[in-house]
This record gives structure tokens, C-alpha cells and sequence, in this order.
């Protein structure tokens, strides 16, 4: 019996919460992630995705969901379009606790949408209980993330808006599976 | 991945380093791209320009280099050379496995960037193949069944059973 694989990739810029997302995510669902891989840094942060963040979850035995979260920095672009191959669909992380920080995303975002402009993804504006946070609004202005792309707000660290992010992104392939289905 | 993909990277990188440094009176940066323009490894001059960490994929470009030379009867792009106001960029193509760029500080540096252009291609061809061999053999490929909107509910309805939402 041939085994299905959902492949999801968590991007985003460096310290958006990509790890985060997955660990928090790990907490609740029966999420192995036994393959990090990480790296001291000096800047506060205690750890950093070097290479990428991996998570498996076995939902039938012929169906398992693969998560990929990638490295943000942008000298590791090579390796974003590699580990996001065959990808279903994405969630695109944003900090959004300040403008400035939302806009350190602008080039990766510009990079998945003209790598991948036709993958189903959404961003995730993560950091929504910092007081400084700035609206959807403002994130999908600086983003320039098209209409028909859902914006969620994101608190990394909660299970419930973790698991929310998730489940809308799988509700995005659905539907874009079935727009295909139609289609052809 | 690891080790090794961060080690041939680090490698090309190095690559750019000693190509600046072969003329840094002249040449104010480096880049090294894949085949569909994503920059791999790059160094800039910072003695001759402040420039951001903003380049740093061209897929536009390139795309747009390989439909123009397809309506044009001259084969594959070996070698570009474009003029700006204020530098040069001349680009070539580093066989099947990517493009080397240099941008220069004027005219004067055209026939030397060559001779680097020249010079480099074989090494950073064994490098990028290496690259592209290592990279696909680390990391887990995806095999293609089909998922269908059913398997997508059965995920959503996996997730609902294991948490409250």
C-alpha cells in the first residue's frame, strides 16, 4: 500500500516563530520531531533553525502529514526552495508586533509567492498579544498579499491559535484539491 | 541536511570572497545563482559600495533571459553584459547548473571580469553540482500519490479528535 505524504512548510523570516509554531503544534498533536536541527546564536535567541524544523504525524496508516519549517535567514534561500519541493501548501510567518519587523519579511514573502504562485498558503501574523501589534490590515498592506489569501492571527506560543493556523491552511488545500478536481 | 550542504555553500561563498579580492579596486559584488536564479552564495564590495542584503534571487530575470534567447537564433545564454549609469554587470552561465555574476565598477574592468568569469566557471560548476547531488540525496523527497480533498478531511478531523479547537 503506497503511503500518502501531506507536505507543509512553515516559512517566514528569522525569528517569526516558525520553531515555535512547531513545537506548540508538537505539544498537542502526535507530532514526532525528531530530526532538528539546530544551532547556538548570540543574539538572544536561544536557538536558530540552521536547517529546518521537521515534524511527522501519522493520521492513517497510509496517510502521514510532514511538516518542514525553513531556515529565515536569507543566505539560505538556496534551501527554501529545496525543502519546499513538492510542498502542498504553506504558512507564511510575519512578527507582526511591529511595522518594521513585518517589513523584514517582505523579500521572503515576494520569494515563495514567485517561486510558488500557485501553492494554496496563508500568513499567519504572529505576536498578536504583543500591545504593540499591528493590524491584519497593515500586514497584508506591507505584504502586498493578494486578497484571496487568508491573513490569521497568531499566537505561536497558544495551542488553540496554533492549532486554528493549521487547520485553516488545511481547509485551503481542500479547497484548492477541489477547484483542481473540478477543473481536470 | 547538514554539514555538508552548509559546507559546499560555504565553499561558494568563499569562491566569491577570492574573486572580489583578485580585483577590489574594480569589482563591487559577487553572486552565484542556480539555474532559476536563486542566489546561492554572493559578496559585495564594501569599500566601494553600501549595498543591503536585498538581492538576493532574480527568478524574474533569469526567467526573462532564457524566453528572450528562445525567440532569438543564438542558442543558449553563455555570456550577458549589461550597462548601467553607475556599474556593469556581466553574467555568464555556469553550464546546466547556474550563473556566475560580477558587477563591476566601469568599463575598465569589462576584459578583466572576463577573464574572472572564465577562470571560476569550472570550479564553481564541480561546487553547484556537488550542491544540487548532496542537497537532493539529505533531504526526504516527497514520492507524488496523489492527496485527495478527502485525505485533507480526515487530517482536519484527525486534528479535532487530538485537540479542542
Amino acid at each position: 500500500m503506497p503511503i500518502k505524504v501531506l507536505k507543509i512548510v512553515i516559512a517566514g523570516p528569522y525569528g517569526a516563530g516558525k520553531t515555535t509554531l512547531v513545537k506548540t503544534l508538537s505539544e498537542v498533536l502526535p507530532i514526532e520531531t525528531d530530526v532538528p536541527v539546530t544551532k547556538g546564536s548570540l543574539d538572544g535567541k536561544r536557538s536558530t533553525t540552521v536547517a529546518f524544523d521537521y515534524g511527522k504525524m501519522k493520521v492513517r496508516e497510509d496517510l502521514v502529514v510532514h511538516l518542514f519549517g525553513v531556515p529565515g535567514q536569507e543566505r539560505f534561500s538556496f534551501m527554501w526552495k529545496i525543502i519546499a519541493r513538492g510542498m502542498h501548501g504553506y504558512v507564511f510567518i510575519v512578527d507582526s508586533s511591529s511595522e518594521d519587523r513585518v517589513k523584514e519579511a517582505i523579500n521572503m514573502y515576494s520569494f515563495f509567492q514567485e517561486n510558488f504562485p500557485n501553492t494554496p498558503h496563508i500568513v499567519a501574523a504572529n505576536k498578536q498579544d504583543v500591545p504593540s501589534a499591528v493590524s491584519l490590515n497593515t500586514v497584508r498592506n506591507i505584504l502586498k498579499v493578494p486578497y484571496t489569501v487568508k491573513i490569521m492571527p497568531l499566537i505561536a506560543t497558544n495551542r488553540r491559535s496554533a492549532l486554528l493556523v493549521l487547520v485553516a491552511l488545511l481547509e485551503e488545500i481542500r479547497s484548492a484539491l477541489q477547484v483542481m478536481k473540478y477543473v481536470y | 541536511m547538514g554539514a555538508e550542504v552548509q559546507r559546499i555553500i560555504d565553499e561558494i561563498k568563499l569562491s566569491t570572497e577570492e574573486i572580489i579580492s583578485e580585483s577590489p579596486d574594480q569589482i563591487r559584488a559577487v553572486y552565484v545563482m542556480d539555474r532559476e536564479g536563486t542566489v546561492i552564495a554572493y559578496t559585495t564590495n564594501s569599500i566601494l559600495i553600501n549595498t543591503s542584503n536585498t538581492f538576493f534571487a532574480a527568478p524574474r530575470f533569469i526567467t526573462s533571459l532564457k524566453s528572450l534567447i528562445s525567440t532569438l537564433p543564438i542558442g543558449n545564454v553563455d555570456y550577458v553584459l549589461m550597462q548601467g549609469a553607475e556599474g556593469i554587470i556581466q553574467l555568464v552561465s555556469i553550464r546546466d547548473m547556474g550563473y556566475l555574476m560580477i558587477i563591476g565598477n566601469s568599463e575598465a574592468s569589462i576584459g578583466l571580469t572576463r577573464i574572472l568569469l572564465e577562470k571560476y566557471s569550472d570550479k564553481l560548476y564541480n561546487l553547484l553540482s556537488r550542491l544540487v547531488k548532496v542537497s537532493e540525496e539529505e533531504l526526504i523527497e516527497v514520492i507524488n500519490v496523489e492527496i485527495t480533498p478527502k485525505d485533507i478531511e480526515d487530517v482536519i478531523n484527525f486534528i479535532r479528535s487530538k485537540a479542542v479547537l
